[in-house]
């Protein structure tokens, strides 16, 4: 499903280098659940930007579903990530001028219609994550667990092929980390890829695989 | 009941800027106002200089070097009638026939025609009989205004000449200082507002950076970036154009000291102004809004998301 063949990638700020990642290769395999820890800087988030095609490698390839992600352009990258990856990040950035219904539904925006997911998913998404009943009220109507929530569903609408989630659960209470994980165990179960990225030991028994990123480097995997 | 209410699919480009639009009111009117201030500043100074050079074309076309003799305290009027072919009343206290006779014993060089003209009802006046209240004198093109003036002087000393030419510059000198504090007003007006679009766009990048790269994980291309962030200035830039220039062309109309000179220039050269206006707002608009707009569309999404919230 996600294919990494000796990706590296180095930050340069103010005349230094910093090594966010070095030379790496590895799979994740279709309908698995891998949840990546570590240490602050140790490449977790760059490891989840590079899979999900946001931050180009300085060296290697890095393919999704057969598709090698920098090959494609600018325009056609997007287009991909809009139709087979979701990301969730820490922060939600919903739209806080467009209703919990449009915020779902903006992802959709991004394909031709038909392609996307539609109001009927949207409303199915919403259903399952308990809001069905706040589709128009607005996201600073709602509390950071409920945003949460929306963000999650947001980042479903389009049926995407693999999920990306960085730190998802940082600053949720234990209640909504457990809604938010089973939700993720839920797609997870229908067939969807997960890549999570998590500072919670806690929640590292629920993956099929758990990979500890250590100085951009790969210290630990089960 | 609700749900119907709300839009059947995806927001499209225009739903999401509209409200990301409404998210900085105050961002919206300072701009809205720049842009209505530009536009009319520049409708202002456009407007009038256009209307002068008309008046002034207009003057010189059908009046040419021509000379009027007038009784003297009427020569403002005369003045204003040259200029705008539009007099308030002179009373008919001129004995033509008279006049004409001492015209035409001078034995003047390059004296076309004389024709008396009755303006005691005002306006644009009228050929006159025994009795008028100008005399106009269509001359040669060669003919020396001064000499003629000066020998009329020794013919008809109660008679006042003004010349065609001078009488519609006089005109138009009285509201040239209004039109270059209007040319300096709309430039900076027009700065100023091209400036205060670039910044607010900046801010605005700078504010939403974690929807930005947002909206780029969730498959926005970077020219949707730069498409929504120069369209949240074009968006405000263009009402505020329209607005303005459109109250420039009515204050324009209803000043006692411009309303003539306007009336000449007509609704079709107005309304390219005002789409000038709006068009030259629309663009500074446009332009100052690019590099933040080009920022937006080129950062770096997981600095985006991680950094800001």
């Amino acid at each position: 499903m996600i294919q990494l063949y000796e990706v590296s990638k180095t930050y340069r700020t103010r005349g230094q280098s910093v090594v966010a990642l070095a030379p790496l290769s590895g799979r994740v395999e279709p309908g698995e659940f891998v949840m990546v820890t570590g240490r602050s800087g140790a490449g977790k988030s760059t490891l989840l930007a590079l899979m999900g095609g946001l931050t180009r490698p300085d060296e290697g390839t890095v393919s999704v579903m057969g598709q090698d992600l920098w090959s494609l352009s600018d325009a056609e990258r997007a287009r991909f990530r809009a139709r087979h990856i979701g990301f969730v990040f820490q922060f939600t950035s919903l739209i806080p001028t467009l209703t919990v219904l449009e915020n779902l539904l903006l992802p959709a925006s991004f394909l031709p219609p038909g392609e996307g997911g539609d109001r009927q998913r949207a409303m199915e998404l919403l259903e399952r994550v308990g809001l069905a009943e706040h589709i128009h009220r607005y996201p600073w109507q709602l509390s950071g667990g409920q945003q949460k929530r929306v963000a999650v569903a947001r980042a479903l609408l389009n049926r995407p092929e693999v999920l990306l989630a960085d730190e998802p659960t940082a600053d949720l209470d234990e209640e909504t980390e457990r809604e938010v994980v089973s939700l993720f165990q839920e797609e997870n179960r229908a067939g969807t890829t997960v890549v999570m990225v998590t500072h919670s030991t806690e929640l590292v028994p629920l993956a099929h695989r758990h990979l500890v990123l250590s100085g951009g480097r790969v210290s630990h995997a089960r | 009941m609700r749900a119907d209410a709300s839009p059947p699919g995806p927001p499209g480009l225009g739903r999401v800027l509209w409200a990301q639009l409404r998210r900085s009111p105050g961002h919206a009117a300072a701009g809205l106002l720049a842009a209505a201030l530009a536009a009319a500043a520049l409708v202002g100074a456009l407007g009038l200089l256009l209307a002068m050079g008309r008046t002034l074309e207009r003057g010189l076309t059908t009046l040419g070097a021509d000379m009027v003799l007038t009784l003297p305290g009427h020569e403002q009027q005369v003045m204003r009638w040259l200029a705008t072919g539009d007099a308030a009343p002179v009373p008919a206290a001129i004995d033509a026939a008279e006049w004409q006779r001492a015209i035409a014993g001078a034995e003047l060089l390059g004296v076309k025609a004389v024709e008396a003209v009755d303006l005691s009802r005002g306006g644009a006046g009228e050929p006159a009989g025994e009795r008028a209240s100008v005399l106009v004198m269509r001359l040669e093109f060669w003919a020396s205004a001064p000499m003629i003036r000066a020998t009329l002087a020794q013919v008809l000393p109660e008679a006042v000449a003004v010349v065609g030419e001078q009488a519609t510059r006089h005109v138009l000198t009285d509201l040239q200082p209004l039109v270059r504090h209007l040319g300096r007003a709309a430039a900076v007006a027009a700065l100023g507002a091209a400036l205060l679009s670039g910044l607010l766009a900046a801010i605005r990048v700078g504010e939403r950076r974690a929807e930005l790269g947002m909206l780029r994980a969730m498959g926005a291309t970077r020219s949707y970036l730069l498409v929504l962030t120069v369209g949240e200035s074009v968006a405000v830039a263009l009402p505020g154009g329209l607005a303005g220039g459109l109250l420039a062309t009515v204050v324009l109309r209803l000043l006692p000291a411009t309303a003539a000179l306007v009336r000449h220039l007509g609704a079709g050269p107005l309304l390219g102004l005002l789409a000038l206006a709006c068009a030259a707002t629309t663009a500074a608009g446009a332009l100052a809004a690019l590099p933040p707009a080009l920022q937006a569309a080129w950062l770096d999404p997981l600095d985006a998301v991680r950094r800001h919230r």
